[in-house]
């Protein structure tokens, strides 16, 4: 659950609820229905741009959180609500998208590994409890980069939007197999990279 | 511990959306013709404000064309009817109180094939200059909306109607405008364009005048005399139309400034009497029905107490 976010400056709430089941089943008819697409907008708007703005610079990723929704109701006719449901389903576009931004991507982990969080990123103490085991943004970011795109697609998919293995596969249109796989091998790259399990 | 829970913590997070460019991404989605980029007729995030108004009289003789040699109009100009309507607000006093209150039902209408669904969430939010911002959010019903609807709903084995459900809610601060109170906000409608457009990441200011307006109506204890400058505002927006005897999800009929065209309409209706915001919604039907709504039943500075912390039930 998750409050207001108050610090004078900015007010900015999202309730609970998007996940629940009862909620779920009453946005997979809206995407169907046009008068309804806006629901669907309202409900994962905010995570999606969430999970781009992690992996692309913010003003990119603002167009593509809006591209992918345009994206989503103009293919509306193709969602299957038994295929993964609706975020999976949004996810999945949303990473095709940052596919076609890759090099952009890599610049952003390369700058990152280079001079760590943006000075504003308000996570200092995070990082800090997170440097006793020498896990830096630094180091993870050069990690992340040493990924395939395909691996990184999976560990991001699971680490940044929550996904389970079955709405990963469901994202991506590939093998619940190829999945486990991917994940394993990205496991084994991040441990050699850091030092740790991840 | 989640899967990649440190990737999760370590890597920089994501700031919050601006609410401008957010408005701007929601005009894009459908109901209006598909637009590759920015809209010229975009459909906004839904922000509602009305006020505990009892509706007095219903209609505001307002004096028209006065030298003109013309004594009466029988249908006042909508602009005139807003205007005095505007002015009656900005002459009403600030209001004292610790917190600044604001209640609200946001209404949503999910038709299925056979029956249509009504929902209604409670929502309040509380601000303070001392103690910031609270907020209250609970579901009121979810049935049918009609007998008709009723019965349907019935003979289809009265499937679960999805009571407690939440619609999702987020509130959306412009950062450069929050540099100072909102109380401070100009109550000239031009300082206040001007200060709104000194904010503006849009390449479409009118969308982004007309967006960022429902959120200072809605979610900011913006001064009586702001309120008002900023229905001038949008009045005078090339997009903005001026209409009389618009009616509200709940029957209340006002003065409306209204955006875009069927079936994506926008309307911030309001009290012809004393100016407050009566309902923001939107038409998102061709046969006119309001698909959703934000009704406000309370608004103003309390001294009744806050809640200690956010509640969501």
């Amino acid at each position: 659950m998750e409050g207001l976010v108050g610090n004078g400056q900015s007010l900015v709430s999202t309730v609970p609820g998007e996940r629940d089941p009862c909620m779920t089943t009453f946005l997979d008819g809206a995407v169907a229905d046009p008068e309804r697409f806006s629901v669907l907008f309202d409900a994962h708007y905010e995570e999606i741009r969430r999970y781009i703005g992690r992996r692309l610079d913010l003003d990119i990723a603002e167009d593509l959180a809006a591209e992918t929704f345009l994206i989503a109701f103009r293919q509306r006719d193709n969602f299957d609500a038994a295929k993964g449901g609706i975020r999976a389903w949004l996810y999945g576009i949303a990473t095709n998208l940052i596919g076609r931004h890759r090099r952009a991507e890599m610049r952003r982990y390369r700058a990152l590994a280079r001079s760590g969080p943006p000075a504003d990123d308000g996570h200092d103490q995070r990082v800090v409890d997170r440097v006793a085991a020498r896990v830096t943004v630094q180091k993870l970011s050069a990690a992340l980069a040493g990924l395939s795109r395909g691996e990184r697609d999976v560990v991001l998919l699971v680490a940044y939007g929550e996904l389970t293995y079955d709405e990963v596969a469901a994202a991506l249109g590939v093998a619940y197999g190829t999945v486990a796989s991917r994940l394993s091998r990205a496991r084994t790259k991040l441990r050699d990279a850091l030092g740790v399990e991840v | 511990m989640k899967e990649f829970q440190l990737i999760d913590e370590v890597m920089p997070g994501v700031p919050p959306a601006d609410h401008a460019r957010m408005a701007a991404a929601r005009a894009r989605m459908p109901g209006g013709a598909p637009r590759p980029r920015r809209p010229a007729w975009p459909k906004m995030v839904l922000a509602a404000v009305a006020v505990s108004v009892v509706m007095v009289g219903g209609f505001v003789a307002v004096p028209l064309l006065r030298g003109t040699g013309v004594e009466t109009a029988a249908m006042p100009d909508p602009r005139a009817v807003l205007d005095a309507a505007a002015d009656r607000l900005a002459a009403r006093p600030l209001g004292t109180g610790a917190w600044w209150r604001r209640e609200m039902e946001q209404v949503s209408r999910v038709k299925t094939p056979v029956y249509t669904v009504e929902k209604r969430v409670k929502d309040v939010l509380w601000a303070s200059p001392e103690h910031g911002y609270r907020t209250q959010r609970g579901p009121i019903f979810a049935k049918p909306l009609t007998p008709a609807d009723e019965q349907a709903w019935k003979k289809a084995g009265s499937p679960d109607l999805c009571d407690g459900c939440q619609m999702g809610k987020t509130y959306f601060t412009p950062l450069k405008l929050t540099h100072k109170p909102a109380t401070e906000l100009p109550t000239d409608p031009e300082a206040l364009k001007a200060e709104m457009l000194r904010a503006n990441t849009d390449d479409n200011p009118e969308a982004w005048l007309w967006g960022a307006s429902q959120w200072l109506l809605l979610d900011l204890e913006t001064t009586p005399g702001t309120r008002a400058a900023l229905y001038r505002v949008l009045a005078d927006l090339p997009g903005v139309r001026v209409e009389d005897n618009v009616t509200d999800i709940d029957g209340r009929t006002g003065i409306a400034l209204t955006y875009g065209n069927a079936p994506t309409r926008q309307e911030i209706i309001i009290d012809r009497a004393s100016g407050e915001l009566l309902a923001v919604q939107e038409e998102l039907s061709d046969k006119g029905k309001a698909f959703a709504a934000y009704v406000v039943k309370r608004l103003g500075w309390t001294d009744d107490p806050a809640p200690k912390e956010s509640r969501f039930s």
